[in-house]
Formats: C-alpha cells, sequence, structure tokens
C-alpha cells in the first residue's frame, strides 16, 4: 500500500489502463445493445449532428452547383437521353409485369409458397460520419421505431452497403462490407452459373474466392448478392477489379471495387424481413 | 480558460468531426481534431484538460462509432499523460516542440489503435494502416499550428501577476 501512495502518477496510469482494458474486454464479449447510457449518449449526440449534417450538406451542394455547373449541364444531357431510353424499358418491363402478375395470381390459386416479395424497406439519412480514417461507419435516422433490428442489411441505389451493427430509437449504426470479414455470397451477373464468397480484405476493397476454379470471370463483372444467406438475391455488390488464379490452392480468387462510394453516402435504405 | 470552456472545444471539434470534416478530406483522409486538440491542451496547459476530456471524448467516439469501447479512450489517455510527462524537458514557446509531439503521436495513435482493432478481431491491413499515416499526419500539423496559435494567448505567462491579463 505504502508503494501505491509513494507512486501516485504510476498508480493512476496503469489502474486507467487497466479498467480501459477491462471496459474494451467486456464490450467486446458481450455487445451492449441498448444498453441505458450508450444509447442516451448516441440520442443526445444524434439530436445534435442531424441539423450540422443536413446544413453541411445544403451548403455543399450549392457549392458544388456553383463550380461545377458546365459538368452539371452536361450531366443533364445525358440523363435526359437515358431517360428516353428508360422509358421504352419502362413500356416493356410493364407488359412483363403483368404477365408476371398472372402467374402470382395463379400460383395463388394453386397455394404455392412464395419467396420473394417478403421485404419491407425502411429509408433514412445519414446523420453522423465516423471522423476517423479508419472505418466508414455511419450512423442512420431511423432505428427501433422504425422496425430496424439488429443485422438489417442496408443498401442504397449504386448497391449493398453492409448491416446495422447497434440500433436504438431513432439512430441505427451502420457498419460497411468492407470493414468486416463477415462473408457475403455472390453470383456473376453476366453468368448465374458462377458463384462465389467475399468479404472485406482489410485493404478497404473487398476480396474472395469462386467456388467452381474454371469459371472464366474477366475484369470488370458485375458482381451481385446470391441469396443464400442473410443477404436478399439481386443486390449489387460491385465490380471486379482483379482476377488471380492460385494454382497451390486450386481456387480463383478475385478483388471487388465496392459499387458504393461509402465516403459520401447522405441517405440508405435499410431492409426489413415481414 | 477553465474546464467549461475546453469542454466547448472539444464538443464543438467532435461535432464538426463527425458532420461537416468530410467536405475538407484529400483524396478521403481527414484530420483528427480531437487527438490535435488533446496533443495541445496537455502541451499548453497545467491543468487537466488534455486527460480528462482526452478519456471522455474518446469514450463517446468509441460509443458513437466503435465496435470496442474504449479503444480511443485509451490511446488519448496515454497521449496526454506522456505528454504531461514530457513537457517538463521541451521548450512551451517554441513551436517545433509541439510539432514534433504530433509527428510523434500520430504514428503512435495510428500503431496502438491497429494493434487493438486486430486484437479484437479486424483483419485490418498493416501496409493499408501505413499508406494513410502521411497524409493525415500531414493535415494533423497543419492544424496543430493553427490551434497552438490560437490557444497560445489563453495561458498567463507570468503565473504571480495574473491582474496582468
Amino acid at each position: 500500500m505504502r508503494w501505491f501512495r509513494e507512486h501516485t502518477k504510476l498508480t493512476v496510469f496503469f489502474s486507467v489502463i487497466l479498467m480501459m482494458i477491462i471496459i474494451m474486454s467486456v464490450s467486446y464479449v458481450r455487445s451492449f445493445d441498448n444498453a441505458p447510457p450508450e444509447g442516451f449518449v448516441q440520442g443526445v449526440f444524434s439530436v445534435i449532428q442531424e441539423p450540422v449534417v443536413k446544413a453541411g450538406n445544403g451548403l455543399g451542394d450549392a457549392f458544388a452547383g456553383i463550380f461545377r455547373f458546365r459538368q452539371i449541364t452536361r450531366e443533364n444531357e445525358q440523363l435526359k437521353g437515358q431517360v428516353a431510353s428508360l422509358n421504352k424499358e419502362v413500356i416493356g418491363l410493364k407488359m412483363s409485369q403483368n404477365q408476371l402478375n398472372e402467374f402470382r395470381n395463379l400460383s395463388k390459386v394453386l397455394n404455392y409458397q412464395q419467396v420473394t416479395q417478403n421485404y419491407n424497406y425502411v429509408t433514412g439519412d445519414v446523420i453522423a460520419y465516423d471522423g476517423t480514417n479508419w472505418f466508414n461507419t455511419f450512423t442512420l435516422n431511423i432505428g427501433t421505431k422504425e422496425g430496424i433490428k439488429k443485422d438489417a442489411i442496408v443498401l442504397n441505389g449504386d448497391g449493398l452497403i453492409g448491416r446495422v451493427f447497434e440500433t436504438g430509437g431513432s439512430w441505427s449504426k451502420v457498419i460497411t462490407i468492407v470493414d468486416e470479414s463477415n462473408s457475403v455470397s455472390f453470383k456473376v451477373l453476366r453468368n448465374n452459373q458462377y458463384i462465389g464468397i467475399v468479404s472485406g480484405n482489410g485493404k478497404g476493397k473487398l476480396g474472395g474466392y469462386l467456388l467452381d476454379p474454371s469459371a472464366d470471370v474477366i475484369i470488370g463483372d458485375v458482381l451481385v448478392t446470391s441469396g443464400f444467406g442473410v443477404y436478399p438475391e439481386g443486390i449489387v455488390i460491385g465490380k471486379v477489379s482483379e482476377v488471380t488464379r492460385d494454382t497451390n490452392k486450386l481456387l480463383k480468387t478475385v478483388t471487388v471495387e465496392p459499387g458504393v462510394y461509402f465516403r459520401n453516402i447522405k441517405n440508405a435504405m435499410v431492409i426489413i424481413p415481414k | 480558460m477553465n474546464y467549461i470552456y475546453a469542454f466547448l472545444t472539444f464538443f464543438f471539434s467532435f461535432v464538426i468531426q463527425t458532420t461537416i470534416l468530410r467536405y475538407f478530406s484529400i483524396l478521403g483522409v481527414v484530420p483528427n481534431i480531437i487527438l490535435v486538440l488533446v496533443i495541445v491542451f496537455s502541451f499548453l496547459f497545467t491543468e487537466k484538460y488534455g486527460i480528462v476530456y482526452g478519456v471522455a471524448f474518446g469514450l463517446i467516439q468509441d460509443i458513437c462509432f466503435g465496435k470496442v469501447l474504449g479503444v480511443s479512450a485509451l490511446v488519448y489517455f496515454t497521449i496526454a499523460f506522456f505528454i504531461y510527462e514530457l513537457k517538463r524537458y521541451l521548450y512551451r514557446d517554441n513551436i517545433l516542440a509541439i510539432i514534433f509531439l504530433t509527428f510523434v503521436f500520430c504514428i503512435y495513435d495510428h500503431f496502438v489503435i491497429w494493434a487493438l482493432i486486430r486484437l479484437y478481431g479486424s483483419n485490418y491491413g498493416f501496409l493499408f494502416m501505413l499508406s494513410k499515416i502521411p497524409i493525415e499526419m500531414i493535415y494533423d500539423i497543419i492544424l496543430t499550428v493553427i490551434l497552438y496559435k490560437a490557444f497560445i494567448k489563453w495561458i498567463i505567462r507570468y503565473r504571480g501577476d495574473k491582474y496582468l491579463w
């Protein structure tokens, strides 16, 4: 005891470090979902962060509009062309949608169990970004009030973003697919036969392999979720940026550039199973 | 400067860090304002702002974004502690001293956080981590110089005659 009294500084230093290590280990072993202090801090900060982010986004958009008006006019022309061609496609698809509905009615008559259409979507705005360069975590302004649960899938128009790893009253924290080592099973959009698995490779991209080593996957192939596991079928994951054949392991490995640019997300959609 | 002003400084910095800072990113890299504040406050002031708010805002940062609580809090605490110990060997009016500290502790911050998140199950690449250090360090040093210039005015140079200020 006397030693501790004589070395107050060292005692404080090591006791605080010990306390932190205990906190880290405990929070690692069991995650505090909706634990009162954590939920409270998160709630308070989300109230403050939301208007600041909105104001920042507004200002950013305004400045971007001023400085890049040439680019925007060009983009506008391109988009008009795209709209025209898409409209044609929509008409074609509407006709096949009618056919599909007829088939659905028939399957109902036959008492066939539906596999698809089992999801609800909730859209939310991003209210805070992880300010560090380590991960791409962000917070959405929707939570358990909207029916979001832990591990719900998050996506936007460009593709798969990740999953909700913690949620509370009106906030949920999202972790992206590149930051995790959890696997996503994919299939190649060009040929549904080729399936495989990708996960975050710790270098800001996705890495994985194909189940069939002889599958001919090329750079630029678009990968979508295969529907096995937790992810619903047909969400874009990204584009293949590198293909290597490992002759020792008899595996074809791929590096994938995610379809979403994670640093610039303003809103996202969360899938809730019905 | 008292504890309330120091708290407000940290608080606004945290809000800026998590909301609009990404508009000022270079190649997708943003500076770490909380780290810079911990270094500047620990270096300039004899009161324990650096340690107290380093731990507090480290914990808040972990609560808001981390998967494991206490990683940033531990790093900020050790940085503040080391600076309080190193301070007696460094000359406070010399700006090179604090630039040196930012240089050292920016590397320290990256290595310790990397080691801890690897320990708790991430597969974060070592070279990927190293590749992010240079830009953030330059950014942090610029920020350190700005904040140092701003906060050096708050210091009472001769503690005896406080009525002078």
